[in-house]
């Protein structure tokens, strides 16, 4: 039987870059334990046919061309910036 | 000038000098005023659109309309309701804002939804939810709920929404109100912040088809920033609305409509009566089985999940949104800003995505999702081969209470039954008002059609529409 465990939520957390409160575990475990119980019911289907996967879509090509675009209102959605950069924490 | 106007009939009293356009942008100015409070409709109204007249002529030329609140309207705050986008100004427009601008339309505010338009009743807006105007212990269906309300409220006479799973179906099944899912391609999406990259589609939201078809008209057509936009021109949606059904139509009704428990009595009895209707029309309709359909929601949970945690991992605090309070370090910024951004739906979903896509994991989950949905398009191609259109309830239940459906979110989900099939699919659909329940609430169903078939499903749409004339009632409160 499927079950998604606390660890499991824990480690699925850290590749999400999300910090739960402990407050918080048991419940989400719990709700997304749910869901993927649900999911698994697509083990049930076998296709013995060959279905193709891709979606309707070909790949669209166009020229890439250069357009004008005033940085400076990007720019002013940065939450901290310096002249024309972007600041964030020190990395190394 | 009247409540409830639609858009055809905005045109027709400027046309006949009954009204300015002036009178119309101070009428909808004061009714935003009198009812928003109430429904919360509306995250933020633009007063100065009010304020002057549009510079362009056009289709849409001084009507009012509202978009929802993930579709980015230049300078304006685009903050898909939640709060990690609360202080993002859109750097651009979305094609369709442009699109609706050049006809003329005044966009008068950004319009309440879901959290990244992910939720069924609108009650995961981090800016409280919006209300039914039916009856305002009711949600009006999310996730545009509050494109929605505004329309079945008067407020505007026209939205877009967008849609994922049942995001405009569904309200416009609860509100008394048309909505379309297009064909995947049908509308650009530039512009449009991304939840499910390979189901998102906007769509309008108004009273009646006609209307309904016109704003589709305006958005239609090829944009080239869009890569998954079709390469076809702009079509006039409305040249086939005639008000007959087309000779020798075949309806395929989905067998779940009427044998699945699921679907609530009072539904069942307004849907029954639908098809008895567009029988009486000339319709041939027989019950059809769609094969797979019992995996659509499995497929939605696992697919719509994994894109949701890919997408949403943009927002890390660096380059716009907002970002936590002096961060020690690059890792502590990520966290904490996404910790303090994103509400309990948001991240459930984000977490469950990249459990699916996760090593160990992805074989069970993701890519069996990806091989159910590719064996229910066949099912729904060899479907159309047999009948012209499929009908079926739109939401097997009546309008949510708030605070009931999220408290048990499965079941919320499990409402989707009936739409998510075509938004895993790509093909397009139509909710429309086919009655109420014994307590006011409104019913909808849906017509879907093969892809491209937006002309059929209008002109089907309309027939019915002209034939019933749900669209002339109205919520008593906001007369």
């Amino acid at each position: 039987m499927f079950t998604f465990s606390k660890e499991d939520l824990l480690k699925v957390a850290k590749l999400s870059a999300l910090k739960l409160e402990d407050s918080e575990i048991e419940q989400f475990a719990k709700e997304l334990n749910q869901v993927l119980e649900y999911s698994t019911v697509l083990n049930k289907v076998i296709s013995t046919e060959e279905i193709k996967l891709i979606p309707f879509k070909n790949n669209t090509m166009r020229e890439d061309q250069i357009e004008e675009f005033d940085s400076q209102i990007i720019l002013d959605d940065a939450p901290v910036k310096k002249e024309t950069s972007f600041v964030v924490p020190k990395i190394l | 000038m009247k409540a409830f106007l639609t858009i055809k009939e905005i045109k027709d009293g400027f046309k006949k000098r009954q009204f300015s356009p002036k009178d119309v942008l101070s009428f909808y100015k004061n009714r935003i005023k009198k009812y928003n409070s109430k429904l919360n409709a509306f995250l933020e109204v633009f007063e100065d659109e009010f304020e002057q007249e549009s510079t362009k002529k056009g289709l849409l030329e001084n009507i009012p309309g509202l978009l929802k609140d993930n579709i980015c309207q230049k300078g304006r705050i685009t903050s898909a309701a939640s709060k990690i986008l609360s202080n993002y100004r859109a750097t651009y427009d979305a094609t369709i804002a442009k699109k609706l601008r050049d006809e003329g339309a005044k966009i008068v505010g950004r319009g309440n939804m879901d959290e990244f338009a992910m939720g069924s009743s609108g009650e995961y807006s981090a800016y409280g939810p919006a209300l039914n105007p039916w009856n305002l212990e009711y949600s009006p269906g999310g996730s545009s709920s509050g494109p929605a309300s505004a329309v079945a409220a008067g407020l505007v006479p026209w939205s877009i929404g967008s849609e994922t799973g049942n995001s405009v179906r569904v309200p416009a099944s609860f509100c008394n109100l048309v909505g379309l899912y297009p064909s995947y391609g049908r509308f650009s999406r530039r512009g449009a912040i991304a939840f499910t990259s390979s189901n998102d589609q906007v769509g309008p939201l108004t009273k009646t088809v006609y209307d309904n078809a016109l704003i589709a008209s305006i958005i239609s057509g090829h944009d080239p920033k869009d890569g998954t936009s079709i390469n076809q021109p702009r079509q006039d949606f409305t040249k086939n609305l005639t008000g007959n059904l087309p000779k020798n139509l075949k309806i395929g009704i989905i067998k779940d409509s009427l044998e699945s428990e699921g679907v609530v009595p009072e539904v069942k009895i307004a849907f029954e009566n639908t098809i008895k209707q567009l029988q009486q029309m000339g319709a041939q309709t027989k019950l059809v089985n769609l094969t797979n359909i019992e995996y659509g929601i499995a497929v939605y949970f696992v697919i719509s999940r994994a894109e949701a945690a890919s997408n949403l991992s943009r927002y890390d605090g660096s380059l716009y949104g907002k970002r936590t309070q002096n961060p020690k370090d690059l890792e502590e910024m990520y966290i904490k800003t996404r910790e303090e951004g994103f509400g309990n739906e948001v991240k459930r979903r984000i977490l469950m995505g990249n459990y699916v896509l996760s090593a160990g994991h992805k074989d069970a989950f993701y890519n069996k999702a990806v091989l159910v949905r590719s064996l229910l398009r066949k099912s729904f191609d060899d479907i159309f081969k047999d009948v012209d259109l499929l009908i079926s309830p739109t939401s097997p239940t009546l309008p949510f209470k708030i605070g009931e459906a999220i408290s048990n979110p499965l079941e919320m989900y499990m409402a989707d039954y009936f739409t998510v099939p075509m938004c895993i699919t790509g093909i397009p659909a139509i909710s429309i008002p086919c009655g109420f329940s014994k307590t006011g609430l409104p019913i909808g169903f849906q017509i879907v059609g093969p892809r491209f078939s937006e002309d059929l499903i209008y002109q089907a749409a309309y027939a019915f529409e002209q034939k019933t004339q749900y669209y002339l009632q109205n919520p008593k409160d906001f007369e």
